[in-house]
């Protein structure tokens, strides 16, 4: 054969992921394609018919709802992700001080990521609630506020709102992750640098953060990926209001979809999502390389 | 997987994987030598409801036994999907219990059944006349034909708390401006009681009141020929409803301070735990009382339904009445007939309703006089106070695929929600929606 | 403040007795603060979970009583038994565990040949595979609902559990992929070396030397993958149309009148759901977080 054995070897190791993942994922997004090109407009009886970049261009210049939703798309998924990565990173280095009962103080802290979606959502929105969440109770009983707070209803706590729970179901695979990467670290450059005097400040900044600058850029990058696709969270908490403050383009495609019956222009905002994440990612990637050079 | 010092032996793996891949691959049955009908419901998925339905239909399995029937409940926010991808993938039901519009939206795909012929025959056997509004079926008429039928209702009464009313010296209110005074007369933060609840989030539920208001202030969506006015011939009237509506929390600030952030539920909960006067909800409210809090059954009521601006003939109360439709291309069509002929009769769906009373409700005349709502004086105020006055939205419009997107959309939700923000004023925020109604009806 | 109170060179400057106060003074304080903040984070960010635990085992008048309280005062099973008895929930649980478990055991198996593939050997389009496997991961789903029933349809294989095994197994495939190849790439080459100048071959190799090792990182991927599965919506929603058939989440859903949230049998199936999985987290994360260290081995 042309191919070396191993090489060989290779292909037919890959080849079944590469089929399944050409077959279910690559295959179905190249229909969302051809979608996206045409009308499909589901309450005509028009048959589909073939009109180009039209939604494209709906959604780029004429659709005000396109951009406004991008942008806070965006601020939604930064707060989230970097929300999520300090606490996650602060959580493990907790948790990386070699104490009793670590252990289990890390087993606790994975424990969100466990509870479904749509319970997680449904959750909180109880919580977040003026009148019988349990939230604004405890702020009351502390006597921290006299009217409840709107966290929900409120269009300038909207978004934080919704961050936090994001950042509540993003954390603990963060943690995870980096707690891995954390115990990877030396333990003797840890020692040698105390007998040279650095104080702990110094040893976080110099040693520790560099060491785990690989994981923390893919984990920030996936956990981005992860947010800016995410509907339920926000759809059942929110509904996109109060008065559209959060609304996100993972709403805005669900709606135009489902709702006013438009798969066309829905699935040109699909594309248009993955290449505004594939652009993001390579620029964020981008970054880091020229950072670590 | 395998462990240190532990193999799985290949043939064992391979085994148990095929096994698991059987497993995994068996699924329905079918029957040999009956029809088969395949009937999908999106309301009636609760265990209660379904236990009940699960009752009805074996009553019909038994009435029909060459019809088998399956039941496959469509549940959540995602309806919308699985219609969908069932039309592009001609995997449809035979027959379906679903949203309002859902007739009209698919038979502009060409993808319904005419039921004429099932109209006809009510109104040659007067079941027709005994449905309490002609807007339940001609909601479902477009193009010349009828798409689907009505078999329930779906009301949007407003409970009161007669105590409260009582303790004040007033009057259950008749009209708009004895409302708006009772309201802001029994709001009592201190005490812990608010004047009135309405949800007024981003969600659906937040435009069937404002549809109430609309219709009251001689207002509307479609005019009788089933063009948009809503912001052109009745924009001032639709002003006016919705000023009224959210004034209550803009202006004279007798709702909870959260409403913003309501769905139907946060709403009914405020209401049932007692906490405001006025409480806007669906017939659900009534079965949440029972339920959370019985003692509380004794002081609540139902209003009449108010009168506005629009005067007397326009007192009316914004509802849905709710579709069964046949698709085109089924194979079982004449069963689908048979059975939504045997399905919506007057007292057929009794055990539906005694379930999670309030919640559904009947279309037909005759069944405000059941026992069921003779022992239940809410069912029975309801069933004479709001429900002969409730139409469609597309009143007095017949209706159009397009209302199925306003609705689905929930355009005139948003109003709601931006004017009790204060993002907008009453009369940008009902400009805004009509722009994107419009919109709808150009393409 | 320093982790390292105790290292031999600073007590070797001072008095042992000064260094024994001091040190074990600052270390109690230390302690102190770290096991205050522990439990401060522990308290805020279980609260949520404490609070829906506690929820379903309240009496629905308790829910939204005007003094809500911490605990029940009533308490009750009487939500979870109305969840397990009188709903299909018990098959529901079947269904998820089994669509679940066969999924990820298969994308398991599949991935851990690509991840190797990946790690260590050099062929053509390696690096093109690996981008592939980030990229999928950014298609939105709501995106590929449609056409994936489609195919589904195609296939013949709409309202089976097999619609959701080959759903889920494909689309784990590209996160389990590149967490086990982070996995093989930090198992030292010198094995492998050593087994090549043995004589065995790669296969060999990968079965009998690397695998064996393999079992914290294929933990931490079964327990990955497990869990997207388990609480997976959208398809499963979309591919079943039979009650019999349907996954938790779904059944969750189904709790769900058209306007109504059923609090009580919601609250009480979140915690079904839940428990097993937590369960099954807390046996196994010893070997889950040693899998995702990989560098264990090293040290």
């Amino acid at each position: 054969m042309l191919l070396k054995r191993r090489t060989r070897i290779a292909y037919f190791m890959i080849l079944p992921s590469v089929a399944m993942i050409t077959l279910l994922t690559l295959v179905p997004l190249l229909e969302g394609l051809i979608v996206s090109v045409q009308s499909q407009d589901m309450g005509r009886p028009n048959p589909t018919r073939f009109v180009g970049w039209e939604h494209y261009i709906r959604a780029l210049f004429e659709d005000d709802d396109f951009w406004s939703s991008l942008r806070r798309t965006i601020i939604w998924t930064i707060g989230s992700v970097a929300g999520a990565y300090c606490l996650a990173l602060s959580l493990a280095l907790l948790v990386n001080i070699d104490i009793q009962g670590r252990k289990f103080f890390r087993a606790l802290f994975l424990l969100p990521w466990v509870v479904p979606e749509v319970s997680t959502a449904l959750l909180w929105k109880w919580l977040y609630g003026d009148e019988f969440g349990i939230l604004n109770f405890i702020l009351k009983s502390l006597g921290i506020v006299s009217s409840p707070v709107l966290w929900l209803a409120d269009p300038n706590l909207a978004m934080p709102s919704v961050i936090a729970v994001q950042i509540w179901k993003l954390y603990p695979v963060m943690f995870i992750v980096l707690l891995a990467a954390l115990q990877n670290v030396p333990k003797e450059l840890h020692e040698a640098a105390i007998i040279d005097g650095a104080n702990s400040r110094q040893r976080f900044w110099y040693i520790t953060l560099p060491f785990i600058r690989g994981t923390s850029v893919i984990t920030t990058l996936l956990a981005s990926i992860w947010s800016f696709q995410n509907f339920d969270i926000i759809y059942l908490l929110t509904g996109g209001g109060p008065a559209g403050v959060t609304k996100v383009l993972a709403t805005l495609m669900y709606q135009k979809a489902f709702w006013g019956s438009e798969m066309g222009y829905a699935a040109a905002i699909g594309v248009l999502m993955l290449v505004v994440l594939l652009l993001l990612s390579i620029a964020y990637l981008f970054a880091y390389k020229v950072q670590k050079d | 997987m395998i462990f240190k010092n532990t193999t799985i032996s290949r043939r064992t793996t391979i085994i148990a994987g095929l096994a698991g891949l059987f497993s995994l691959g068996s699924s329905g049955v079918n029957a040999q030598g009956q029809t088969a009908l395949t009937f999908w419901t999106v309301r009636l998925n609760t265990p209660e409801l379904a236990e009940a339905l699960r009752g009805i239909l074996a009553e019909f399995q038994k009435a029909y036994p060459s019809i088998k029937i399956t039941h496959e409940p469509v549940s959540g926010g995602l309806v919308y999907p699985k219609f969908l991808a069932a039309v592009r993938g001609q995997t449809m039901p035979d027959v379906a219990e679903a949203y309002s519009y859902h007739p009209l939206q698919f038979a502009a795909m060409d993808q319904m059944e005419p039921m004429d012929d099932i109209i006809a025959h009510w109104k040659s056997n007067g079941t027709l006349d005994n449905i309490f509004n002609e807007y339940a079926y001609k909601k479902f008429f477009w193009k010349g034909r009828y798409w689907g039928v009505p078999y329930n209702l779906d009301i949007r009464p407003i409970y009161y708390r007669k105590d409260l009313l009582d303790a004040k010296g007033i009057k259950p209110p008749k009209n708009w401006a004895e409302f708006q005074s009772a309201a802001i007369a029994t709001h009592n933060p201190s005490a812990g009681n608010f004047g009135a609840v309405f949800p007024a989030g981003d969600f659906h539920i937040s435009q069937h009141f404002f549809m109430s208001f609309m219709l009251q202030a001689g207002g509307g969506i479609l005019d009788k020929d089933g063009n948009l006015i809503f912001g052109t011939k009745a924009k001032e009237a639709n002003i006016r409803a919705l000023t009224f509506l959210t004034d209550l929390a803009t202006k004279h600030k007798v709702t909870p301070p959260g409403i913003a952030a309501y769905n139907t539920d946060d709403a009914h909960t405020i209401f049932v735990q007692g906490r405001a006067t006025f409480g806007f909800g669906t017939g659900g409210v009534i079965s949440r009382i029972m339920k959370e809090n019985p003692s509380l059954f004794d002081k609540v009521g139902i209003l009449d339904v108010l009168e506005g601006p629009g005067g007397p003939t326009s007192r009316l109360s914004a509802g849905f009445y709710n579709p069964m439709f046949i698709w085109k291309h089924s194979p079982a069509k004449e069963a689908a007939k048979t059975f939504i002929k045997w399905f919506i009769q007057s007292g057929r769906l009794e055990p539906l309703y005694r379930t999670t009373p309030g919640q559904h409700w009947p279309i037909f005349k005759a069944d405000v006089a059941s026992p069921r709502v003779k022992g239940n004086r809410l069912l029975e105020e309801a069933l004479t106070k709001v429900v002969p006055f409730t139409t469609d939205f597309a009143y007095p419009g017949f209706g159009r695929p397009e209302m199925g997107i306003i609705d689905g959309e929930k355009l005139f939700a948003a109003p709601v929600n931006e004017v009790v923000v204060g993002t907008k004023t009453p009369e940008k925020a009902v400009m805004d929606a009509h722009a994107k109604m419009a919109r709808l009806f150009t393409t | 403040m320093p982790k390292n109170m105790l290292s031999p060179q600073i007590s070797g400057l001072k008095t042992r007795g000064i260094v024994l106060f001091f040190s074990t003074y600052r270390r109690a304080y230390f302690l102190l603060i770290v096991y205050s903040l522990l439990l401060l984070a522990a308290t805020v960010l279980l609260f949520p979970i404490f609070w829906m635990v506690s929820s379903s085992l309240k009496p629905s008048e308790e829910l939204f009583a005007r003094n809500l309280t911490m605990l029940p005062i009533h308490w009750t099973l009487e939500n979870y038994r109305n969840v397990w008895i009188n709903t299909k929930f018990p098959s529901y649980f079947w269904n998820s565990f089994k669509v679940s478990a066969l999924s990820t055991i298969c994308s398991v198996l599949i991935a851990m040949y690509a991840a190797y593939a990946i790690a260590r050997i050099q062929f053509v389009g390696r690096y093109s595979f690996g981008l592939v496997l980030l990229i999928t991961q950014m298609f939105p789903h709501i995106l590929l609902v449609i056409p994936l029933y489609l195919l589904i349809q195609r296939m013949g294989l709409l309202n089976s559990h097999f619609a959701l095994f080959i759903a889920y197994t494909a689309f784990s495939l590209p996160f389990t992929i590149w967490l086990l190849r982070g996995f093989f790439e930090s198992i030292p080459m010198e094995l492998e070396e050593a087994a090549e100048i043995d004589g065995a071959s790669m296969l060999t190799t990968f079965h009998k030397i690397i695998l064996p090792l393999a079992g914290p990182g294929l933990a931490a991927v079964t327990m990955f993958s497990f869990i997207r599965a388990w609480n997976e919506f959208l398809f499963a929603l979309v591919f079943l149309s039979s009650r019999e058939l349907f996954t938790m989440p779904i059944g969750l859903a189904s709790f769900q009148e058209e306007f109504t949230f059923r609090w009580d049998l919601i609250m009480a199936g979140a915690g079904i759901i839940t428990l097993p999985i937590l369960l099954l987290f807390l046996l196994m994360q010893r070997f889950i977080v040693q899998g995702l260290l990989g560098g264990a081995l090293k040290g």
